[in-house]
């Protein structure tokens, strides 16, 4: 496949709009730049990019809004590449539909992997929109099959109670990418039972103790630390 | 300014109010009782008013004029004559001395230990911050001083330069770079430690494996070479904490035994279920460290260096900063030598509950 994706680089710095360009521009990919949010708008809307790397600390508009009022009617893949480390600015961004999140300082093969990702979920996405929805997730041992609601580790099936699946059949379905606390548990127990997140985290306690080979190295669904769960992706 | 106004609003309104209870009390006391007897017991409830006072309230102001309000009170209401003032009757003059000095007294004691404790605070503060300036601006210059060298070698002398320097001056610049990383991660996290002020830990109950399961993932990402092995226990193990920090303590501890303990072939990090805590050991088998070093490294003093086993380099703020954010959680920290001669630093956390 030949990497000839679009991808805007929005960051005002020029530095490291600069080195950023540079990097993707070296793995073949077609680089835009905005220095601004009112360009940044503008240009995924005239533009249509493959995917967008978004700085939040913006001169005009704050990296937040943008997110929020991209998703209003655009589902092209967003990655946030920000100086905050602050876990509510990861969980507001995720919240208001950013596909990743990546800490300032970073390595460049980091950032190529991670809109390589990203540009890999919208192709599945797109397909899933015309209907060819995957029926099971899998990687290495593990096996989930949707139509069956059943978790498989090598041939053995692993009994799982009915919201432990949920919880995995969400993340699956959502593999590589951040779900915070707040919305798993409104996916699972509905509005009102997004207050306390300890449920969450003792049914996952559950969940690793099945799946997992060693729950404090987990192969299969990771914690972002105060922000939320992620699966790996599946093969 | 508009802090200092409300200050001597809510000092007043706190006077007024202890104040008026203590006279109300004594008036009440007074109607009830034998006529005779009120001296004793108004003067008590004076000193215990003037102490209150003196103990809610800020500075000496509040306590001294309580104390005055109290004989006035006591001479006005409720000695002989009733309802006016008299500083002639006989012995009166002892026993408004003697209210007024116990009085004062308490007033100047109880204001002294409260600054005092705030000094302490204060002291405590300020030493984590020196200690954390002085050991940055030291391991700020060293790497920048490198990359500034190697890159300047690498623009000036590019061209006269064989493969091998230049990827050696790439790599110094890499290590260098990785390093400041570290110190800015630390302080980052630092500013979320409470100082004694108003700012309080933000605490969430999460579960101990979690936590360590991404600080270790990070080590792995990070430092490839030296293997980690990571044992929790069968049991959930629920903290209240502020996860951030407790994983970069954590993480502190596997990059010092990647970074400082010479001869090392693993890091072992194990959490324990003990009585009330949830214990995290994290163990090397390199070389350790002198035993008389272990209260330096907590607390270094000026230009001292650090000694791991025979080589001396500075150990960062990092274990300054893992005490700091053990002690903010009403934990215990400590670092010794184990049993294979390695280093083990131990954090004790609280379990919830």
């Amino acid at each position: 496949m030949k990497e000839s994706a679009r991808i805007l680089v929005v960051e005002d710095e020029p530095g490291i709009s600069g080195f950023i360009s540079a990097a993707l521009q070296a793995s073949g990919y077609d680089v835009e730049r905005a220095a601004n949010g009112k360009e940044a708008l503008m240009m995924i809307a005239s533009r249509c990019p493959d995917a967008v790397v978004l700085d939040l600390g913006l001169p005009d508009i704050d990296g937040q809004k943008i997110i929020a009022s991209v998703r209003e009617w655009s589902s092209v893949p967003i990655l946030v590449v920000s100086a905050r480390a602050h876990e509510r600015d990861k969980i507001a961004a995720f919240d208001h539909g950013a596909d990743d999140y990546i800490t300032k300082p970073f390595s460049t093969g980091e950032l190529l992997a991670r809109i390589k990702t990203a540009l890999r979920h919208a192709k599945e996405r797109e397909h899933a929109s015309i209907g060819a929805l995957k029926p099971r997730y899998r990687l290495r041992l593990l096996t989930i099959d949707y139509d069956k609601h059943r978790v498989f580790l090598g041939s053995e099936d692993v009994h799982l109670t009915q919201n432990e699946y949920k919880i995995v059949e969400l993340l699956s379905k959502n593999a590589g990418r951040v779900m915070t606390y707040d919305a798993i548990m409104r996916q699972i127990w509905g509005p009102a039972g997004a207050q306390d997140h300890q449920v969450l985290r003792v049914n996952m306690a559950n969940i690793r103790r099945k799946l997992e080979k060693n729950p404090a190295t987990p192969e299969y669904i990771k914690t972002e630390i105060g922000v939320g769960y992620w699966m790996a992706e599946d093969e | 300014m508009k802090q200092r106004v409300k200050n001597i609003i809510k000092n007043t309104i706190l006077t007024i109010g202890i104040l008026s209870a203590a006279t109300g009390l004594c008036l009440l006391l007074d109607q009830m009782d034998d006529v005779q007897h009120s001296d004793a017991y108004v003067s008590m409830v004076f000193i215990l008013a003037v102490f209150l006072v003196s103990r809610v309230t800020s500075g000496y102001f509040f306590g001294l004029a309580a104390s005055i309000y109290g004989v006035l009170v006591v001479n006005f209401f409720f000695t002989f004559p009733y309802f006016e003032f008299n500083f002639s009757l006989p012995g009166y003059p002892i026993a408004m001395v003697t209210l007024v000095s116990v009085s004062m007294l308490t007033s100047m004691l109880t204001t002294r230990m409260k600054r005092q404790e705030q000094a302490r605070a204060e002291a405590a503060k300020e030493k984590l911050r020196s200690n954390l300036l002085r050991a940055i601006s030291h391991d700020f210059r060293t790497p920048l001083t490198s990359i500034m060298g190697a890159n300047a070698m690498l623009m000036e002398n590019g061209d006269t330069l064989d493969e091998t320097k230049k990827r050696e001056l790439h790599q110094s610049i890499e290590d260098e770079a990785q390093w400041l990383r570290r110190i800015v991660e630390n302080l980052l996290l630092v500013t979320r430690i409470p100082d004694g002020g108003e700012t309080k830990l933000l605490k969430t109950p999460e579960a101990m494996e979690e936590v360590v399961a991404a600080a270790a993932e990070k080590y792995r990402s990070r430092f490839p070479n030296l293997a980690l092995i990571v044992r929790v226990p069968d049991e959930v193990l629920i903290c209240p904490m502020d996860a951030l920090l407790i994983e970069q303590a954590i993480l502190n501890l596997l990059q010092n035994a990647a970074l400082h303990a010479k001869g090392a072939t693993r890091v072992l990090l194990a959490v324990t279920h003990e009585p009330k805590y949830a214990k995290i050991e994290v163990q090397d088998d390199g070389c350790g460290i002198r035993q008389e070093m272990s209260a330096r490294f907590l607390h270094p003093k000026g230009n001292d260096r650090i000694v791991f086993g025979d080589s001396t380099r500075t150990s960062g703020i990092g274990l300054s900063v893992c005490e700091a954010i053990v002690n903010a959680h009403g934990g215990r920290f400590h670092l010794a030598n184990g049993a294979n001669g390695g280093l083990c630093a131990t954090m004790e956390l609280p379990l919830e509950g």
